[in-house]
């Protein structure tokens, strides 16, 4: 079955792809904690991290549609928390749009960090920036078993269909809850047999990796660059109207 | 000369009380292609998961003169290699390179040690090519390749095979046949595949219902059609 896969970009000849991911990271952090310490009484400032945004995309050279179709997952939960500030806690129309706002260029900022990173690359970073190594293993794993898990879900769902010649709405929404059930036992059983693969290949629960990121002058340029710009827009902020 | 493997007296009850294994004892000598036969539920695959300790039953069994223990178990494991049927249990890491390095890694080699015996693991399996790719954007025959690979780059003396051709294709199942025939190394092999078993192996071991029914030469055991017939292993 065909997946759209997270990094589906990493590979492509962009600026972007070519720096080292922990750069990347940092900077894509440091973006979101920027853009999401702004006050609503400087709103205009989210229209330079916006334009720093659109500049990522470019340099990424990730299809701007891709992005925008991948941010209309999350796009529901961020617009029903602006509702929710809206009609139960009563905040103005516009503090809701500034939070809808802020939330959205966090979202945007994280597909662009992942489209152009390979997710191997992305996570050999995480581990390189001290994060757990079994919490990285656990991602990995998760990313790993993910496209795995929707294929075993289909296959079922499909064998079902395949036997399915009338019933109540209720009936199929139980086998559906039934589908589910098998695919999680049969997803507990791979994940012992998986284990039992990592055993015989010499795992002794610690997770060892070989170091192989080396930073080069065009990510102290890129990393130096991005400091420079977000000083920049934060001294616009407070300096401006 | 001493046995490469030797079982003596193997039994396995897994924790439901099913009888996996009930008293096998086998020899393997050092170069021998063994063919694990018998029918579905006989005990083959829990018979090669005892071979390096993932499993351990009531029994004795030593590998290359070392008895199977929580000490030994790291020497074990770098002398039996196990490929499992569904390559999807053996890539679980994010790119093949990972995969075939997880295992030198955590042999402890050295970062250029592990680099060579990844490259020379992945050429010998014909995916070289593929060392940078993730491992769900593989075929299914690619995916079977490098999970032998993944082995392959430990070094190991002994290679444990649980039914390496189900599933393939005639052309990428005879591809993969040629690949084992050109491993000079002693091999387990469990399968159905009876026509494999005949092209690679010297013995063949018949297992039902967890127990040692026949084991001897591959060509003496597959041409006992009754003997086959008798344990659904042939047409009557």
């Amino acid at each position: 079955m065909k997946h759209h896969f997270a990094d589906e970009y990493a590979q492509i000849n962009g600026i972007l792809q070519k720096i080292d991911p922990r750069i990347k990271i940092v900077f894509s952090l440091l973006f979101v904690f920027l853009v999401n310490l702004t006050l609503f009484s400087k709103a205009f400032s989210l229209i330079y991290y916006a334009f720093i945004l659109g500049l990522g995309v470019i340099l990424s050279r990730v299809p701007l549609i891709r992005i925008l179709q991948k941010s209309l997952v999350v796009l529901p939960f961020i617009v029903s928390f602006a509702l929710f500030l809206l009609f139960y806690q009563r905040r103005q129309p516009w503090f809701s749009l500034f939070i809808v706002w802020k939330a959205y260029l966090s979202l945007i900022a994280m597909i662009l960090l992942i489209s152009s990173t390979s997710f191997s690359h992305f996570l050999k970073a995480l581990q390189k920036m001290e994060i757990p190594a079994i919490l990285v293993m656990i991602f990995s794993f998760m990313y790993r078993y993910l496209f795995v898990i929707a294929d075993e879900l289909m296959s079922v769902k499909r064998a079902k269909e395949a036997r399915t010649t009338g019933g109540s709405k209720w009936f199929h929404t139980k086998t559906l809850a039934n589908i589910i059930g098998v695919v999680f036992i049969h997803s507990y059983e791979r994940s012992e047999r998986i284990y039992q693969s990592m055993l015989s290949r010499g795992f002794d629960g610690t997770v060892r990796t070989l170091d192989d990121f080396d930073l080069k002058n065009r990510d102290y340029i890129f990393g130096i660059s991005a400091a420079t710009i977000f000083v920049l827009i934060k001294i616009l902020e407070y300096g401006g109207p | 000369m001493r046995p490469l493997i030797e079982i003596k007296d193997l039994s396995y009850t897994y924790p439901d009380g099913n009888v996996a294994l009930e008293n096998v004892s086998l020899e393997v000598e050092e170069r021998d292609c063994i063919g694990l036969i018998g029918p579905n539920g006989a005990g083959k695959s829990t018979l090669l998961l005892h071979l390096n300790g993932i499993l351990r039953g009531s029994n004795q069994i030593q590998v290359d003169g070392l008895e199977i223990t929580a000490e030994t178990l790291p020497k074990i494991r770098e002398k039996v290699a196990l490929v499992f049927q569904d390559p999807e249990h053996q890539l679980f890491m994010p790119t093949v390179y990972d995969d075939t390095a997880f295992g030198p890694i955590n042999l402890g080699w050295d970062k250029n040690k592990v680099n060579w015996q990844v490259d020379l693991a992945l050429q010998e399996v014909d995916m070289l090519t593929a060392k940078h790719r993730s491992s769900h954007h593989l075929s299914f025959g690619e995916k079977k390749r490098i999970a032998l690979a993944t082995v392959l780059s430990m070094k190991p003396k002994i290679l444990v095979l649980d039914e390496p051709s189900s599933n393939l294709d005639p052309k990428h199942r005879w591809e993969m046949i040629d690949l084992f025939k050109n491993l000079n190394i002693t091999k387990l092999i469990a399968t159905h595949d009876l026509e494999m078993v005949s092209t690679l192996c010297n013995k063949v071991a018949l297992l039902n219902r967890g127990r040692l029914k026949a084991f001897g030469p591959a060509a003496e055991i597959l041409g006992n059609k009754d003997l086959l017939v008798s344990y659904d292993l042939a047409k009557p």
